[in-house]
């Protein structure tokens, strides 16, 4: 039996797997390449050896979206972070939509890369520990996060809009995304007036040894109001994540179309 | 020769004068031939007649010398070629051929035949009978012999010498022939002049049809069929140059207005096609460029990482990382604006983008001096737009006016308005019902790229179904071959065949009845298929007035586009700024703006300056 590893990486350029595992090595995970879908799936294989998977979407055998349709076809639970040369808003969207948990555009940084393998990879062990739980349900279980009101409209495990009436709707971070930053020193957020496009970050948060975070928005439109409160009091998010936690109040552009992206994405248990 | 219409005309017009000619020319000559004949027979009896009469006497007093002469002379006249008496046994008892005098005839003699070919002779003769033509030998003209019995009177049996019984009817016949010759060589001298007088009017006539037909046809439809190569062979810009005002000059003008709005399709289709190819292009280029990148920048800022402790290191590795970073954004901005993504469109103000734009280009303007001259409109309302697009639109093109001023001054001048363009030409029916509900709209057949209105027609002899042009007063109408606007036809629903043509609705230039459909929410619009006038109504449309533009104008004082680039300076690819362009800014632009439902046009020529004039419909 081979060695854990943390993260499979899938690109069809060598220098891409070993530019990020460089990086990856250096932070202490471990990590294997494919270079191909099929040499991805021979190592995955060996079941629940990795943690994380890193895959671009074009790939000689395979693009990155049937190699998620294979995922699951296959009761595979490990967590997909998508990346990609081609890297526009639609594909980011796309990719969640198709289970993915995040999207990676290259080139990226070391900054870059770290944020999202990072977040991935909390990301795996919470998921991990729900699965168990799911399984074998014990009395008292622990409550590892807050899920996403149903009735919300949110952009996979990233984050949730909810309309507040007259065509107003808040926009916040979910439990789950929150959760895998760890706390948050500071947050950037944007001004009223701004306009935010859905699947393009809207909020970047800090969170210690020079990590930042994009959080993506569900949705487009121009924001109205800022909730002035997380400025100084950042535990509000993980104190009340969808009411007094929201973030921005916006007037969405195509809510109509844009909420349709959204129902079509794969369910996420977690 | 077969393959001309003009050749064919000709020769079915020919075919059928000659004919008609012919007929005539037959009936004429044949009419004066029998006239002629029946004239000569008159006078060769009058002639035989008198003849006969001036004989009597000579005859009762047996004189045959004077007989004899009187024979003579006029076998003698011009145009008889003998004179003779016969006896009741056939014997020639007197003729002007001396030789001839005592022969005997037999019965089968054209002489005697007449009477002779029963079996009872006759006795007496009609006039048309006594003359009967017939050759003397099968290489001589004709001869007509004129016979004239001689009948037994009183006088002859009761003179003294009894030379005849009382009991004989007929004593002999005087026999004249007279030469035809000279009434056919004028029969054939008419048959001449009729017959060239028929060729000459063929040849008239030929000549004039041809001219004509060549006027009036052949040249007309060579410039059809030229413009019809031209075309096929992709000369769009080809206009035919026709003055006629019949069929063929309608013929013409459609074809020319075809081809215009031909032409108009191809730019827009060319347009878009470069455009995603374009797309295709920069998605291939950004993918295959990102990896490298991403090599260079993984390497790289690991190595800033690595190197936080060597400052001198460390900031060549900054200069790395950011100059990576920013092709990375350079390859992202080739994709979002060759892809033409769909805009992200929110209601701005126009004014906020125009002097973000500004800002970005400020300092360059200052540097080459130029003057910014800003003549906004006072107040614009709010459209719906994307932002970052629309400000890559002035961006570029208040980039590309200080670029054609260059750094020896000028003016560059931007100013808005408000304008109003009529809604007939752009507004849409993007909903169209029948009574009973149903949908008429076909996503199937496009026109100019919008799903178009089916419905069903019948015609007196044909049905079928005609897909109306969804732009209000486009009339870009699909009717099918089997189609007659000329003729009216009853328009029904294409799923329940309920009538679309109520009544009440009549065409004030055609007066027929008129198609009407219903809109949801729009009210209703009249459509007459009368293709001559095209008259299309929409009440609801026409009432709220002309559609409202925001008006955008770019001028700069550089030393403008010579015209042979006019046409091209929106095609992607096409650059004058050398190595410095890559030819995408315009095209890209254009996307832009026709994604906005907006349309940018320039005007230009060398030495006036450049204007660029965007127009973006506020809704």
């Amino acid at each position: 039996m081979a060695a854990k590893k943390d993260i499979l990486i899938i690109d069809d350029e060598q220098v891409v797997i070993e530019g990020a595992g460089k990086i990856l090595s250096a932070y202490g995970y471990s990590f294997e390449g494919a270079l191909n879908a099929e040499s991805a799936f021979s190592l995955l294989k060996k079941k629940n050896i990795y943690r994380l998977i890193l895959s671009d979407i074009k790939l000689p055998d395979k693009d990155g979206f049937q190699i998620l349709e294979k995922l699951t076809a296959e009761d595979i639970t490990i967590p997909v972070i998508m990346i990609t040369g081609f890297s526009t808003m639609e594909y980011a969207v796309k990719a969640l939509q198709f289970g993915a948990i995040d999207f990676l555009p290259k080139p990226f940084t070391v900054e870059e890369i770290i944020s999202k393998v990072m977040r991935g990879l909390a990301y795996s062990d919470i998921r991990t520990k729900y699965l168990a739980q799911q399984e074998n349900p014990v009395f008292d279980s622990e409550i590892f996060f807050v899920p996403t009101p149903s009735q919300y409209a949110s952009l996979g495990n990233i984050s949730w809009a909810f309309e507040t009436g007259d065509g107003v709707f808040n926009i916040g971070m979910t439990d789950v995304f929150l959760k895998t930053i760890g706390q948050p020193e500071s947050l950037e957020l944007k001004k009223e007036g701004e306009q935010i496009f859905q699947g393009s970050p809207c909020l970047i948060i800090s969170a210690g040894e020079e990590i930042e975070h994009e959080l993506l928005a569900p949705f487009s439109g121009k924001i109205i109001e800022v909730n002035k409160k997380l400025v100084n009091d950042t535990t509000l998010l993980e104190k009340d994540p969808y009411f007094d936690g929201w973030i921005y109040k916006i007037i969405p552009q195509n809510p109509e179309t844009e909420m349709q992206i959204l129902s079509g994405f794969t369910s996420y248990v977690i | 020769m077969k393959r001309h219409i003009g050749s064919k005309i000709i020769i079915a017009v020919s075919i059928v004068a000659a004919f008609v000619i012919g007929i005539y020319a037959l009936v004429t000559v044949r009419a004066q031939r029998d006239i002629m004949l029946g004239e000569m027979i008159r006078n060769s009896n009058q002639l035989s007649e008198v003849v006969r009469r001036s004989l009597h006497r000579d005859m009762l007093s047996n004189s045959r010398e004077n007989i004899l002469d009187i024979i003579n002379t006029i076998g003698t006249e011009p145009g008889i070629k003998e004179a003779r008496v016969v006896n009741k046994e056939g014997e020639v008892v007197y003729s002007s051929k001396s030789s001839d005098i005592g022969k005997l005839l037999d019965m089968e003699d054209e002489s005697c035949y007449i009477c002779h070919k029963a079996n009872e002779p006759l006795v007496s003769l009609q006039m048309t009978e006594r003359s009967r033509i017939y050759k003397l030998n099968p290489d001589s003209s004709s001869v007509m012999g004129i016979i004239n019995p001689i009948y037994n009177q009183p006088s002859c049996y009761n003179a003294d010498c009894h030379a005849h019984s009382k009991d004989r009817k007929v004593l002999g016949v005087l026999d004249i022939v007279v030469s035809l010759e000279a009434m056919e060589k004028q029969i054939i001298k008419s048959e001449l002049s009729v017959l060239s007088f028929a060729f000459f009017a063929l040849l008239t006539l030929g000549l004039v049809i041809s001219f004509l037909i060549n006027r009036l046809v052949t040249k007309p439809v060579n410039k059809l069929v030229k413009a019809t190569t031209e075309i096929a062979a992709g000369n769009l810009n080809f206009r035919i140059e026709l003055k006629h005002k019949d069929e063929l000059g309608r013929l013409a003008d459609s074809f020319n207005e075809m081809t215009r709005k031909l032409s108009e399709a191809r730019q827009q289709l060319f347009q878009s096609d470069k455009m995603a190819s374009l797309g295709r292009l920069a998605a291939g280029v950004a993918h295959e460029i990102n990896n490298p990148l991403t090599g260079v920048l993984t390497y790289s800022s690991f190595l800033m990482k690595r190197a936080q402790n060597n400052p001198e290191l460390l900031e060549d590795l900054k200069v790395i990382v950011r100059e990576t970073k920013r092709s990375r954004e350079i390859v992202k901005g080739l994709l979002d604006f060759a892809r033409q993504s769909a805009p992200k469109k929110v209601r701005a103000d126009l004014y906020e983008i125009l002097d973000r734009a500004i800002k970005v280009v400020e300092n360059q303007l200052v540097l080459n001096h130029i003057n910014l001259d800003k003549r906004y409109s006072d107040t614009l309302p709010q459209v719906t737009m994307d932002v970052n697009q629309m400000q890559q639109v002035f961006l570029n093109l208040l980039i590309n006016a200080s670029d054609a001023i260059g750094d020896k001054g000028g003016k560059i001048s931007i100013s808005t308005s408000l304008i109003k363009l009529d809604p007939k030409g752009i507004t849409r029916m993007t909903k169209a019902v029948c009574p009973k509900g149903h949908d008429l709209i076909d996503n199937e057949l496009k026109i100019g790229g919008f799903p178009s209105i089916k419905v069903a027609f019948k015609q007196s002899f044909t049905e079928g179904y005609i897909n109306l042009d969804p732009v209000y007063g486009r009339y870009m109408h699909h009717f099918g071959k089997d189609f007659n606007s000329a003729e009216s036809a009853e328009v029904s629903c294409s799923q329940c065949k309920t009538s679309l043509m109520p009544q009440g609705h009549q065409c004030p230039q055609c007066s027929r009845p008129m198609v009407v459909l219903a809109i949801p929410g729009e009210g209703n619009v009249e459509i007459c298929l009368n293709t001559k006038y095209n008259y299309e109504r929409w009440e609801k449309v026409d009432l709220t007035g002309e559609r409202d533009f925001l008006q955008i104008e770019i001028s700069d004082s550089g030393p403008g586009i010579p015209e042979e680039n006019l046409e091209k300076i929106f095609e992607p690819f096409f650059t004058t700024k050398g190595q410095k362009g890559t030819g995408l800014g315009l095209a890209v632009i254009w996307g832009i703006i026709d994604n906005h439902g907006g349309t940018i046009t320039v005007d230009s020529a060398a030495g006036k300056g450049t204007t660029f004039k965007v127009r973006i419909p506020v809704n």
